[in-house]
Formats: structure tokens, C-alpha cells, sequence
């Protein structure tokens, strides 16, 4: 695998991995991407490749851009913020990630980035006394916690990480979730939804809404008929390997990125459905290999 | 050149040449009328003025220690070690004793009791801020051990008798569970302190050393006061065909056992067949049972919730604890057990809803990261228990009910940074195995032990899946785990003929499957 030649990472049909089109707010309606892993398989490295790419218009993944390109782009200041909301880790944790990848500390740059903890204390200071009705996570934690601290701005893109622990963890149906979801996109350009998707966990035949099968089935469903493209991570089905991590693939999602255009025009921006074979080393650096 | 061999003496270390210097047999008296006093580096051997290479001698600690160093180059010696424990004791005193950097990542570690597994988890034991789960599948209850293990050896940190240390509260462990956890705690195992050759050899020791008229008659028969008995017995012969120089290499050790110097109360070995005498104290162990659903009228709404809070205390309260001298222990390490997760004996039904063991787990998780120098937690689950499916290897899919059950595990497993899954192996296999070391006892192992996620290593992305490639054997003295490879049974007489092994081939592939019957009867 060593022979072969590393690719750079494009989920656009321009090369780009986001399209700056798709971030201005006069041409697109915000875009919602999804991106989609397994236990065992973080996403870590892609995230934070998508918040360097997004903060600093370049990233360090795509072999094309040298250390010096990188170091002047930094002192590049976009006009982009990036929130990034997570329910199942700390800010130490993604900072922790962060700085590995691209030697930035994003507690640094506060002015851009802002995190919102809603993992510490969820079931003891955000849902006081472990209120888990659908009233409480809506009020508490959606509205108080989540919405009111994000300023609306047509230059904010945000992840949120987690959200289908709610639905097993609470009593929050996934259709108020999409509506959770709905009222996020108005404060942003952008969102993407991180997730782990494990096999165990979907099963389309199940009918019985009590069970959780059907809610998290259902919240899935409702996520990629919301979405404009998927990214899926995952582990190699032959087994473990020392020179291939896992399986990146780029999908179109179910709403087409025609459907986003403000006005009626023609564009040419698609996605690309490719898929990658990644590789991450010991010291965090990926290489990605098209399939 | 045959001149000079024969002039050298056989057996001492460096090969020096010259005469050779007064042997010890024990019976002789070495010091004869005429000869040298015996003032040597090493009792019962004197430092020849003949010796044309003195150099090989300077160059050795003195045994025991006992005597003072005559050589300006042995003083420069024993400065370095000096300044070197000096070093290590500043280190220690400074910092917890049980704690040691991670391989990784380089943050604090503490040891899980059994260091096969300190190894397995990749960073030399389970980083401190971090949780482990351990799955099982079958009947049998080997993460039990483990979690024993990881107790008693919390327990162990408390009792280090070290003048130079000045903490004396190192750990804290908690145990969350049912009724029978007082059991769980009185059986927690003992320091492994040697084989039973050892321990009968200590006991003679120590009877020897004590106060009676026979020690003393035979410690006065000796004629000549040179002789070595004060030295370690052994050393006697040893020192002459260099055995004794294992034990003098400090300055040349290399990385094991200069980790070992370092961190010498990192880790111990247990013996399950004893018990820890005494038992933990109340200051070293707080037990807390799961609650009954709607016993007590508290204002949380989720009992798992208000257990939490419980813990959460506790933690706090250990934290806020001050030593003798008033200081705060900051440094405490608190090791939060969970054994049996959703057992139906300790855990009430409505517990295994997943709007109420979530929460409970997700909220201990970030304890954990929240106090990321100073708890650990490590939790054990039956996975049989959460599925009906009963035929190992056979698909699940497609019943419901199964599926459900899953799906539980797979959600509390989120709630985990490393699970480590114990799968012992059928009775077809055992059997396979006890066939093929029936000679070797030792070699046979009871069950797969394998990775599904690790800290740090998982989050990066790195694929450190690994399944079937590792198996453990519980012994007595330890947990051992090493690579898993396919057993070829040996036959006692070449005589055997081929339909026999055909069978064996046969049997490796009802075992293994059809891609893993890798086994070749070979006819000689």
C-alpha cells in the first residue's frame, strides 16, 4: 500500500472538500451533511480535517498543501465560525485531537470556534435530577442549553455529535428531534451530523416503536432524508490490517444540492460518490487511497 | 596463546588473568595461617596484591553491602546510585506510587492487577481518567478475577511500607453492586509471595534468624569469623560462575528493569487461592448498592440517577481527604468497580431500559473525564444474558427479540474508552487442547480474549479490532494472556494411522470452522 499514491480528499465535483459556493448564504439554503461511523472506528481525524478546512480554507490532509501553505493560510482570516455542539465528549477531548492533526490549539480561537458541552453534567445540571421527558430535553436542553447561545449567522457552520443518544438515553421522539434539527439550520449556512451507525443498532423490519431498534431506524432514516451527502466511515470487512485503517465513502444524500439553490440557475455542483481506503498512523497523520 | 589460556581462571567475569584468588568451599577455612586478611570487596575473598588486573574487581559492588568502598572509582559508583535514588525517591513522593506515564500518551497510568492485560490495553495499564469494560460471554465468570484483581491491587497501594513516601492514602476503590458484595470484597486476593519451594525456604530462614539457644550454638560453630554466613547463602558458589552479577547490574539494567526501579510499587502479582489479610478497611473501600426502583422517596426521578450522585460524593469527599500532616491528597487515585452490569440478581428489570442505564453510565463516564488525574472505572457484563440466542457462531439476525438485546450492549459499550471481550472456548476445544499438551499442562488456555476498542488508539481512528488473536489462562499465580495459535495435537506413538488424524482434521474443522482449519497431520 506504501507504493501507492496518496489522494487528497474531495467531496465535491470541483475538488473541494467544502465548496465555498456552498457556504455563501445568497446563492445555497444551508446544506446538511452526514457523517457516519462504527464503534471502535472514530471520525476524529475527518472532523477535525472539515473544522481546518472550514476555519482556515485549507487542510493539512490533502497532500497538495505543504506545511508553508498551511502556516500562510493560517494568518488568513475567514469570515467563517464554527460551533461545534457534542453529547459525547468534552472540549479537552476535541481540542486534545485537534492540536495532534494540525498543531493548533482551538481553545485558542475562541473569536471562531465555540464549543457547547452538553456531555458533562447532561442528567444532573442540564436535565435537572434526570429529567428525561421529552418536555425537559426540549425545553432544557434543546432551547436553554443549545439554541440560545448560538448567535444566527449566515457564516457559522455547525456539528453536532451525538444526538442519537437521545434517542435511546431519553424520551425524545425522533421527530422532534428533525424539528430540533430544523430550527439549528436557521442559525447557520451549514450543518453536519455526526454518528455511529452500527449494524446492531438498525433493523428496518422492526415495527414496534417501543423498542429502540425502530426509534434509532427511524432517527437514521429521518437523517439521510434530511441530508445532501454522507460520509461513512468504517472498518474493513475482511478484518484487521496494518496497512488500511478502514473504508471512507462518499455518498449523495437524499436531498439533492439543486434543491438548496436560492434562486433558479444553473450550477453544476454535485457530489462525488467515490470511496477512499484510509490509513492513520501512529502519529495521526492520515493517508487516504482511492478504491 | 595456549600459555595464557591456561593461566586463566574459569568462570570469572572479565576473564582477568593472575593468580587465582582464595576460593570459598564451604568446609574449608579459606583464611590459612600465612595468607592475606580478609578485607576484600566481596567477604570471603581478599584482594590480591599479586592480581596484575585489578580493574575487575574495583569495578564490582560489594555483596551485601556491608563493606566500605576502598577504591576512589568504587566511591564515584556509589555517588551515582546515590544521586539516582535520590531522584526516583523525589519522583515518588512527589507523585502517587501507583501511577506510571502511559506508553501512548504519555498520561498517568495505574495498573489493572494483572499486567498481561496492563499489556494488552496497549498503554501499559489503564490510563487514569478513562473507563474498561469487560464483556464475557458463557457461564463461566473469569472478569470477576479481573475485577478482583483491579480491587485487591488498589487495596495493595494503600499498604506500601516506604519511609520515603509520605502519603500513605494512595487509592480508593468503590464498589457499586448487590447484596453480596461484602462477599466480593472478602475474597479479594492475596500478594502472590512465591511457590511453595520458596515459602518453605523463608520459613527456615526466618526461624534460623530468630532468637533460640540452637541459632545461637550454630551460629557460634564456625571456627573463623571470616567465613560468609552472614552473606546470603547462595552467593557462596554463585559469585564464582557469575550468577551472582544479575543482581549487581543497576547501572547497566536495561529498560524493564529500569522501568521496574522506577515504578516499584507499580504493579504485584496475585494468588487467587489466598485472601488479602487483613481485608480492606472501611477508609480503603466504600460500598454502595444499587437501589431498589421507588424504595426510598428521593426528588431525583431516576434511581440511577441519585446512585450517581452517590458515587459522585464519594468521589468528592475522597478528594477533599487531608493526610496526617493536613495536606490535601490530591493525587489519590479512586477506582470505581461495576461488577456484573445488569445482572438480574443485583439490578432491577426497569433498570435494563435504556432510558435508565444510559444516563446512570453516561453521567459516570464524564465523572471520570471530569476528574481525568484521579478516577478510573472498570466494569464487567455477561452478554449472554442479553441474548437467546444461545448457539455461539449462529446469526442473530432476524429475531427481534435478539436483536434488541444487542443493541443494549452495543449502546452501553458507547459509554466505554476501551472493552476488552473474554470468550472462553467450547468444551470441544478444551478437549482438543488438553489432547494436544497433555504433556504441557501450562500451555493450555481457557478462551479468546479479545480487543474491540482502546483508548486513545479507537478515537484516532486506528483499527485495533482484534478478534481470536489472543488467549488467556487463569492460573493460580496469574492471568496470563499470550497469542492464540491453532494446537496440533501430538500423538504418544508414531503408530497411528492416517484415519486418525483425518479425524483430528475433521474435529479442528467442527472447532474452527472451515476457514480456520489450518491443522496438517503430517506422516513421518
Amino acid at each position: 500500500m506504501g507504493t501507492r499514491q496518496k489522494q487528497d480528499l474531495t467531496i465535491f465535483n470541483d475538488n473541494s472538500v467544502i465548496c465555498p459556493q456552498l457556504l455563501d448564504s445568497k446563492i445555497f439554503h444551508p446544506f446538511t451533511g452526514l457523517i457516519t461511523s462504527v464503534e471502535g472506528t472514530s471520525p476524529i481525524w475527518l472532523i477535525n480535517t472539515l473544522i481546518e478546512e472550514l476555519l482556515f480554507g485549507k487542510c493539512r490532509l490533502n497532500s497538495s498543501v505543504s506545511s508553508h501553505h498551511h502556516n500562510t493560510s493560517l494568518s488568513k482570516k475567514l469570515d467563517r465560525q464554527v460551533t461545534y455542539i457534542s453529547l459525547s465528549n468534552n472540549l479537552s477531548y476535541y481540542s486534545y485531537y485537534f492540536k495532534k492533526l494540525t498543531s493548533i490549539d482551538l481553545t485558542t480561537q475562541q473569536d471562531r470556534f465555540q464549543f457547547i458541552n452538553c456531555f458533562d453534567d447532561l442528567f444532573t445540571k442540564i436535565l435537572k435530577d434526570g429529567d428525561i421527558s421529552e418536555e425537559s430535553v426540549v425545553k432544557n436542553l434543546f432551547e436553554t442549553h443549545i439554541l440560545k447561545n448560538i448567535a444566527p449567522s449566515n457564516n457559522r457552520i455547525i456539528f453536532i455529535d451525538g444526538l442519537e443518544f437521545l434517542v435511546s438515553a431519553s424520551n425524545v421522539k425522533p421527530i422532534t428531534m428533525v424539528k430540533f434539527l430544523h430550527n439549528l439550520q436557521k442559525s447557520c449556512q451549514g450543518l453536519f451530523l455526526i454518528s455511529s451507525v452500527d449494524e446492531e443498532l438498525i433493523d428496518f423490519a422492526e415495527n414496534n416503536d417501543r423498542l429502540i431498534e425502530h426509534r434509532i431506524t427511524q432517527f437514521y432514516s429521518y437523517m439521510i432524508h434530511k441530508s445532501n451527502f454522507v460520509v461513512n466511515a468504517r472498518p474493513l470487512s475482511t478484518g484487521r490490517a496494518d496497512d488500511i485503517s478502514g473504508n471512507l465513502r462518499i455518498s449523495k444524500g437524499m436531498v439533492g444540492l439543486d434543491w438548496l439553490l436560492k434562486h433558479p440557475q444553473p450550477n453544476n455542483l454535485q457530489v462525488l460518490e467515490k470511496e477512499y481506503l484510509f490509513l492513520v498512523k501512529k502519529d495521526f497523520t492520515v493517508d487516504l487511497f482511492y478504491k | 596463546m595456549s600459555f595464557q589460556r591456561k593461566n586463566k581462571v574459569l568462570g570469572r567475569p572479565g576473564g582477568a588473568s593472575g593468580p587465582a584468588p582464595n576460593r570459598i568451599v564451604p568446609g574449608r577455612t579459606p583464611n590459612l595461617p600465612g595468607r592475606i586478611p580478609n578485607v576484600g570487596l566481596v567477604p570471603g575473598r581478599s584482594p590480591n596484591p599479586l592480581l596484575s588486573n585489578s580493574r575487575a574487581i574495583s569495578n564490582r559492588r560489594p555483596v551485601g553491602g556491608t563493606v566500605a568502598p576502598s577504591h576512589p572509582q568504587t566511591t564515584t559508583t556509589t555517588t551515582t546510585a546515590t544521586t539516582e535514588s535520590e531522584t526516583i525517591e523525589d519522583h515518588t513522593s512527589q507523585q502517587n506510587p501507583s501511577i506510571k506515564p502511559s506508553i501512548i500518551t504519555s498520561q498517568p497510568t495505574i495498573s489493572t492487577g494483572t499486567s498481561d492485560i496492563d499489556k494488552l490495553i496497549l498503554h501499559g495499564g489503564l490510563p487514569v481518567g478513562t473507563s474498561l469494560l469487560l464483556e464475557e460471554t458463557g457461564s463461566t465468570d473469569y472478569s470477576s478475577i479481573l475485577l478482583k484483581f483491579f480491587a485487591a491491587q488498589g487495596i495493595v497501594h494503600n499498604r506500601i511500607e516506604d519511609p520515603n513516601l509520605k502519603n500513605t492514602t494512595n487509592c480508593h476503590v468503590i464498589v457499586i453492586g448487590g447484596g453480596n458484595v461484602a462477599s466480593w470484597v472478602k475474597e479479594l486476593p492475596g500478594v502472590y509471595k512465591g511457590s511453595r519451594k520458596e515459602l518453605k525456604k523463608k520459613k527456615i530462614r526466618e526461624n534460623e534468624s530468630k532468637l533460640s539457644v540452637q541459632n545461637i550454638i550454630n551460629n557460634q560453630e564456625p571456627a573463623n569469623p571470616t567465613t560468609t554466613n552472614s552473606v546470603n547463602p547462595n552467593l557462596k558458589i554463585a559469585w564464582r560462575y557469575g550468577l551472582s552479577n544479575s543482581k549487581n547490574s543497576d547501572a547497566s539494567a536495561d529498560a524493564k528493569d529500569f522501568m521496574n526501579l522506577t515504578y516499584p510499587y507499580y504493579n504485584n502479582t496475585f494468588d487467587i487461592t489466598t485472601r488479602l489479610i487483613p481485608g480492606p478497611r472501611p477508609q480503603e473501600i466504600t460500598f454502595l448498592p444499587v437501589p431498589f426502583p421507588g424504595s426510598p422517596n428521593k426528588p431525583e426521578k431516576s434511581q440511577m440517577i441519585a446512585l450517581y450522585k452517590q458515587i459522585e460524593s464519594v468521589v468528592k469527599n475522597q478528594l477533599e481527604t487531608r493526610d496526617q500532616q493536613g495536606k490535601s491528597v490530591n493525587n489519590k487515585i479512586i477506582r470505581i468497580i461495576l461488577p456484573n452490569l445488569l445482572n438480574p440478581s443485583t439490578y432491577h428489570p426497569s433498570y435494563f431500559q435504556t432510558s435508565e442505564i444510559l444516563p446512570f453510565l453516561q453521567s459516570l463516564k464524564s465523572l471520570v473525564m471530569k476528574y481525568s488525574n484521579n478516577l478510573t472505572l472498570i466494569s464487567s457484563i455477561s452478554t449472554d444474558l442479553f441474548s437467546l440466542n444461545l448457539d455461539h457462531g449462529s446469526s442473530t439476525i432476524g429475531s427481534s427479540a435478539s436483536m434488541m438485546k444487542t443493541s443494549l450492549v452495543k449502546l452501553l459499550e458507547s459509554q466505554f474508552h476501551s472493552i476488552l471481550q473474554l470468550d472462553p472456548f467450547n468444551e470441544q476445544l478444551l478437549k482438543l487442547l488438553e489432547a494436544s499438551y497433555k504433556n504441557q499442562p501450562t500451555k493450555i488456555q481457557q478462551g479468546f480474549i479479545n480487543v474491540a476498542k482502546i483508548y486513545n488508539v479507537s478515537d484516532k481512528g486506528m483499527m485495533c479490532i482484534k478478534m481470536n488473536e489472543y488467549a488467556f489462562r487463569n492460573g493460580r499465580r496469574n492471568f496470563e494472556v499470550g497469542e492464540w495459535s491453532i494446537p496440533v495435537e501430538e500423538e504418544d506413538d508414531g503408530k497411528k494411522n492416517k484415519s486418525e488424524g483425518n479425524q483430528t482434521s475433521k474435529k479442528n474443522e467442527e472447532i474452527f470452522g472451515t476457514s480456520k482449519s489450518t491443522t496438517k497431520n503430517i506422516d513421518f
